[in-house]
Formats: structure tokens, C-alpha cells, sequence
């Protein structure tokens, strides 16, 4: 299974990484124990999207810059319109950045 | 929608974290306690972002059996009726009110009062981490500086800035008053504008023709406009 230190930037990873940092200035736990939280966090985040995610998305806007570096694309897209199951929203810019999704199979490979 | 399940997959994540993180735990000699109040203080920040509405998202790890906060509160005032019903037959004695159910009463109010959005049913208000008592306590002190520089303000009508005398006093009242609340409004604007407008995810294809992407993309987290989105499948089509 990929897991990417990339979702650690997510919501619940801001979540997870504040409350660890203030649990290791409180000294409640040190530093190691934390990075195998972080650890374990790519892990199931990886998990729970694959497995507990079914739903479809789609975007369209205005490419304003691309960028490929280290096989991570990285989008920023102006007046972004998205279209949900039930919803379409729209914004006034959004950056998108995308890992490899064929690493898993790649890393099966060899 | 893919916002309602986020509810529900982040609550996932933070129980498969746990579980699985129980044994370095107890490898590295931290206690349990300390565990719950990990998962504790991640909740509650994961619920402080409102990026979902987490209305049913309890502290308590079986909280798909919990009755949410709106659905517990009615049921919880007819079980105190039936509870009371049940004593005065029990007991015999028209008069006494239980002192149990008015401890239960008591610890339920407040709550309600304190925090509409956070479903606690867990009893007991010890969801408050030392911060957010911190964070109490300072307003409360800055409420009363405020007061008091208003009642000096009255008094002197300084207009031609800092007095000699009280020059201390006077100082401390003028940063708390004008750059505390403003601090605090910056820091929640600088998170939210860090985390805003985000789509983490991986890519499958992105080709291009001419000035024509198209990108398909998988596991993603959108943030935007303060929600979160995610997808299993993706497609993006823009025009450079």
C-alpha cells in the first residue's frame, strides 16, 4: 500500500501534528513516540482513503502555474468549479498537489 | 456527499491510530492515560476545525451506539422523569427528590450552556485541556482589564498619550486592550488561510494537448472554502 507523508497537511494531519507538538513541550511523550504516531497516521490515512472513500469528484478552472518536480505535480488552479455527488462549489483559487498514485504497484514490481 | 463522510472517515483514522499505536505506548513505558488524552485533544481539534459537521462526532470511541447531543438531551430528561417516578415509589417518599439526579442534572446544564457544537455524552466536564482553561481564565482577565481601563478612561480622558505617574499600569491595559483580541483573531485567519483551498491527493494521468489538461487523480483531500472533500476519483480539466 502507498502511504505519502503528504496528507500530514490535511485537516486531520494539522489536527494530529499540533496535538503532538503540545503533548512533547508538555513532556507527556517524547519526540520518538511521536514520530511513530506520525507514522502510523500515513498508514491509516492511506488505508481509510482507499478503503472507505467511494465517492467522485471533478474540477475544471483556469491553469494558472504547473509544476513537476520529483515525480509531485503540483497545480495552481484559478476560479476552480467543483462538482460534487450532490453539490458544485466554486472558489477563487486552489493549489493542488498530487504524488504518484503508481508507486505501490511500481514498488510491487521490483 | 462526500463532505458527510468525512465525519466518519476522520473519526476512523484517529480509532485506527489508537489501536494501533497501543503498543509503542506501552513499549516506551507511557501510560494509557496518556493515550486517551492524545486521542482526546485530537478530536477536539479535529472537531475545532468545522471542516465537516461534527455533530455526531463523539469523544467516546462507541459513538455510533451514543445517541447524538439533540437526540440525547430529550431522552435523557424522560429518563430522569421515569428515574424519578421509579425512586418515589421505591422510596416511599413523595417529597425527596433523589440527590443523584440532581447531580446528573447539574453536570448536564452547564455543558449545554458551554458548548452547543461539541456533543458531549460522556457525563463529566473534563473535556477542557489545560489550555482551553487557559484560555478562559485570559479572557476573563482581559474582560476585567477592559473594564478597568474603561472606568479610568472616564476618569482621566487621556488624550495626549501615556501618563507619567501610572505610566506601568497604563501601558500594561493599553497592549492587552488593543493587541490581544487581535492576536488571536490572526492566528485562527493565518491557520485557515494555511490549510485553505488545498487538494492533497495522488495522480493516476495528466496529459496535456495543446492548452488542455486533464489530470485523473485518486485518494484526494479537497479543502476549500473551510470544508473537506475527498474523493476516491478525481478528474480535473483545465485550460493554461
Amino acid at each position: 500500500m502507498t502511504q505519502y507523508e503528504l496528507y500530514r497537511r490535511s485537516s486531520v494531519g494539522i489536527a494530529l501534528t499540533d496535538t503532538l507538538d503540545e503533548m512533547i513541550s508538555s513532556s507527556l511523550i517524547d519526540p520518538q513516540l511521536a514520530m511513530k504516531i506520525m507514522r502510523q497516521f500515513d498508514l491509516s490515512m492511506a488505508e481509510a482513503l482507499q478503503k472507505n472513500v467511494r465517492c467522485k469528484a471533478g474540477f475544471k478552472g483556469h491553469l494558472d502555474t504547473y509544476r513537476f518536480c520529483d515525480d509531485v505535480w503540483t497545480f495552481l488552479v484559478v476560479n476552480p468549479s467543483f462538482r460534487f455527488e450532490s453539490e458544485t462549489i466554486v472558489a477563487n483559487k486552489i493549489k493542488v498537489v498530487a504524488c504518484a498514485g503508481k508507486r505501490a504497484t511500481d514498488a510491487e514490481k521490483e | 456527499m462526500s463532505n458527510t463522510i468525512v465525519t466518519h472517515v476522520y473519526k476512523w483514522i484517529i480509532d485506527n491510530v489508537v489501536e494501533n499505536v497501543k503498543k509503542d505506548f506501552s513499549s516506551m513505558g507511557v501510560e494509557e492515560s496518556i493515550l486517551q488524552e492524545f486521542q482526546r485533544n485530537w478530536e477536539l481539534k479535529v472537531i475545532n476545525s468545522k471542516v465537516a459537521n461534527f455533530q455526531k462526532f463523539s469523544v467516546n470511541e462507541d459513538y455510533y451506539q451514543q445517541p447524538t447531543y439533540d437526540q440525547y438531551n430529550p431522552s435523557s430528561a424522560s429518563d430522569l422523569m421515569n428515574h424519578n417516578n421509579f425512586s418515589y415509589t421505591f422510596s416511599d417518599s413523595q417529597y425527596a427528590v433523589p440527590p443523584t439526579y440532581n447531580t446528573v442534572q447539574t453536570k448536564i446544564e452547564p455543558i449545554s450552556n458551554q458548548s452547543s457544537n461539541i456533543p458531549q455524552t460522556d457525563g463529566a466536564n473534563d473535556e477542557l485541556t489545560t489550555e482551553e482553561i487557559d484560555k478562559i481564565i485570559e479572557e476573563k482577565i482581559l474582560e476585567n482589564n477592559e473594564k478597568k481601563n474603561k472606568g479610568k478612561e472616564k476618569e482621566i480622558s487621556q488624550v495626549d498619550g501615556e501618563d507619567d505617574d501610572d505610566e506601568d499600569e497604563l501601558n500594561s491595559d493599553d497592549n492587552i486592550n488593543s493587541d490581544l483580541d487581535d492576536d488571536d483573531d490572526d492566528d485562527d485567519n493565518d491557520d485557515e488561510n494555511e490549510t485553505d483551498h488545498l487538494i492533497l491527493c495522488q495522480y493516476e494521468k495528466v496529459t496535456r494537448i495543446k492548452n488542455k489538461w486533464k489530470c485523473s487523480l485518486k485518494d484526494g483531500i479537497i479543502n476549500v472554502n473551510g470544508k473537506d472533500y475527498l474523493f476516491q476519483k478525481a478528474t480535473g480539466d483545465f485550460e493554461w
